[in-house]
């Protein structure tokens, strides 16, 4: 079995309909999909080793299969600009955490490279009863939000399925660089979205996954988040 | 191809057939009697002697020789034991006309089933239960229970359509007949408890009569193979599908972003563009689309529509509506800028969209169109014309249809009015020139021609990458 159905197998066998988010970032690095660095710590000690090795600014994030919206709870804490902000802001963490739910199991907290900002854009992949593994490309926040600036392919997708996909939204001029700014790195996501394709196709449990948001830089694209949702019988079409 | 028999028979029993003229098993029959269909036509019913003059027989077991296709109507309860009947007798193909199956839950979904399992393993294949059945004029098959002065059947043409509902399939039918729209084959598949639209798109991809595969669809069985077999069928000839059900939320999990932002409509959007499959949002695009699809040439490279016209207002809403679209209208080159000031009036202005005016006759639409479409920087033509001037008269439909078969470049027509200009448009339907009441659905169909053209486009390029990759 290979690493990936190794993690997924895991969880299902701990009963979790989700993944954790190191899981989930593993998964993608295993699909080639770019993550932030990042580790797992325990204490803040362990943080603010790992806080200097990775280089400021960073990102803090609750490991809890308890939690799967974390930024609803406290669980994210963005834009931590050096050690003194990070040994403040890891105590606060955990606190904000319990105060949400006593009860949540704690597994640790990732710590990561906090990434400059850029275009963001939404990649997506579910498991439709009709279709079964599909994609989804969207332009990031209020384009999603608002104006579900969305589209989706069937899986598999190939490079000229990828570039018809994120020019069928209408915010993907945006990503053609306006008003001066650089366009993005088109290749790199065409390489998100084929990655995320062949992903859905090889592991039938899971249901449903977001990159959201995935920024795009001039040159690469990055899944600043990532989340996996695991089918409940383990496996669909 | 297993399901030629229900569409080339050389032998064909109607089970179900009656003397009584207001039966569904009468029409069939006598439609079958009264065609130009040249094979045999047996009817089956243990209570005649003779229908219509033909010796009747007890069961579909007693006829002689091979029967290959047996149209089925008769209430749902006998059902399954005729479908055993076609298995011993070893029938290649059934309609089941009888409705009172799965669409009532319950005893009629056993019944169903129980279809179901008597054929697997045989070689029997069937169409419905719960249908309207077939119609080719071709080979002149007809399963229509409709009488005929009810609905008109269309003449041969290029444009299969298949049809999960029987009721929107039979009123089609009605009203292309009446625009004289041509139909190579019309399937009605019902509840599917064999055939289903993948199995036929797949016959009509191979079917030489079909220039375009039409579908209205509810839901799709096979998702994947749907999309599989659509896109083999695209490689030859574009499919058009109008699917039903399009609004309703797709109940779904939502633990993700992604989820919650998944309705079905979503997906099935998605998947048809992906496919290739140009999708009709409504019934009047799906024959719109189809028309021109099936009638004109895909335009080559070069997508910039030309507009000619004889009315400056139609002119200004075509060339808005192409621009809404994201297309784009023509650069006229100096050979055709110089043509057209020699040829035209001072007060005419030689640029897209051409409005040639209102005392424009045959003449000047003839040298017109032959300018426009001899100019490399024009794609695609759309003719507007306006008939209720006197300059025009009826042989501006040969000037169009010459200049369509002359330039090789897809042509399509814009024109609306009363009996004078629905005359035109029939003999314009004629030659394969599809017209179009307004422009926006004049330009709707250049649109589905360009989508085409694209999808033709995304074949070659992986083709070309294919050839690179291999060694």
């Amino acid at each position: 079995m290979n690493e990936c159905e190794t993690i997924i197998q895991k969880a299902l066998q701990e009963g979790r309909s989700s993944l954790l988010i190191p899981e989930s970032q593993q998964i993608c690095t295993l699909h080639h999909i770019p993550t932030p660095v990042s580790h797992v710590v325990q204490n803040v000690d362990e943080a603010v080793t790992k806080g200097n090795e990775i280089g400021f600014p960073v990102v803090l994030k609750i490991i809890s299969p308890q939690i799967l919206h974390k930024s609803d709870v406290g669980g994210v804490v963005l834009g931590i600009a050096d050690e003194a902000a990070l040994k403040n802001a890891y105590p606060k963490l955990i606190a904000d955490v319990r105060k949400y739910n006593p009860n949540a199991k704690v597994l640790g907290v990732l710590i990561e490279k906090m990434m400059p900002p850029s275009t963001e854009v939404i990649v997506g992949g579910i498991r439709d009863s009709q279709f079964g593994p599909s994609v989804m490309f969207g332009m990031g926040g209020i384009f999603t939000e608002v104006y579900k600036d969305v589209a989706f392919r069937v899986a598999p997708l190939d490079k000229i399925d990828a570039l018809n996909l994120i020019h069928e939204l209408r915010g993907s001029k945006i990503l053609e660089g306006i008003r001066g700014q650089p366009p993005a790195d088109m290749d790199a996501l065409v390489d998100v979205l084929i990655d995320v394709s062949s992903l859905m196709l090889q592991h039938s449990a899971i249901s449903q996954l977001d990159l959201n948001p995935v920024i795009a830089y001039p040159d690469g694209a990055v899944a600043v988040d990532t989340r996996i949702v695991l089918a409940k019988n383990g496996g669909g079409v | 191809m297993d399901l030629e028999p229900f569409f080339k028979p050389k032998t064909v029993a109607v089970v179900g057939a009656s003397r009584k003229p207001r039966k569904f098993g009468h029409v069939i029959f006598k439609n079958f009697v009264d065609s130009e269909f040249e094979g045999k036509v047996y009817p089956i019913n243990p209570e005649a002697d003779t229908i219509l003059g033909l010796k009747a027989y007890p069961s579909v077991v007693d006829v002689p020789g091979e029967l290959d296709l047996t149209v089925i109507a008769v209430p749902a309860p006998k059902v399954p034991s005729i479908v055993d009947d076609c298995v011993t007798k070893g029938v290649k193909a059934a309609v089941i006309i009888s409705g009172g199956f799965k669409e009532i839950g319950g005893e009629g979904a056993k019944l169903e089933s129980s279809i179901k399992k008597k054929i697997e393993g045989s070689s029997l294949r069937i169409i419905g239960p719960n249908c309207i059945g077939v119609y080719d004029p071709v080979n002149h098959v007809d399963t229509l229970f409709l009488p005929k002065y009810r609905l008109r059947r269309p003449k041969q043409g290029p444009i299969a359509f298949i049809s999960q509902s029987g009721a929107f399939g039979a009123a089609v039918l009605d009203w292309a007949t009446s625009q004289e729209i041509g139909i190579s084959k019309f399937i009605s598949i019902g509840n599917k408890v064999d055939v289903d639209e993948v199995d036929l798109l797949n016959y009509l991809a191979e079917d030489p009569h079909t220039k375009c595969v039409t579908l209205y669809v509810e839901g799709i069985s096979r998702g994947r193979a749907f999309l599989d077999a659509a896109k083999k069928t695209l490689k030859n000839k574009p499919v058009v599908v109008l699917k039903g059900g399009m609004t309703k939320a797709g109940a779904r999990a939502t633990m993700s972003h992604t989820g919650s932002l998944a309705g079905s409509a979503q997906i099935y959007e998605g998947a048809f563009k992906g496919a290739g499959i140009i999708a009709a949002q409504t019934v009047d695009e799906l024959f719109d689309y189809a028309r021109a699809l099936a009638y004109q040439p895909v335009p080559g490279s070069q997508k910039n529509v030309a507009i000619v016209t004889n009315g400056g207002g139609f002119g200004v809403i075509s060339a808005d509506e192409i621009s809404r679209r994201g297309l784009g209208l023509a650069e006229f080159s100096s050979n055709t800028l110089d043509r057209l000031r020699a040829n035209l009036p001072d007060y005419a202005i030689p640029h897209d969209p051409l409005d040639l005016v209102g005392d424009a006759d045959v003449e000047r639409y003839r040298m017109a169109l032959d300018a426009v479409s001899s100019d490399p920087n024009v794609g695609i033509i759309l003719v507007i014309v306006l008939l209720q001037t006197s300059f025009i008269e009826s042989d501006v439909v040969d000037a169009i249809s010459e200049a369509s078969l002359a330039s090789g470049k897809p042509m399509v027509v814009c024109t609306i009015g009363g009996d004078f200009t629905q005359m035109l448009v029939k003999m314009l339907e004629e030659d394969q020139i599809p017209a179009y009441p307004t422009p926006g659905r004049a330009v709707s169909a250049i649109n589905s021609l360009i989508q085409y053209r694209k999808v033709q486009e995304d074949i070659e390029r992986r083709n070309q990458q294919s050839q690179v990759n291999s060694p």
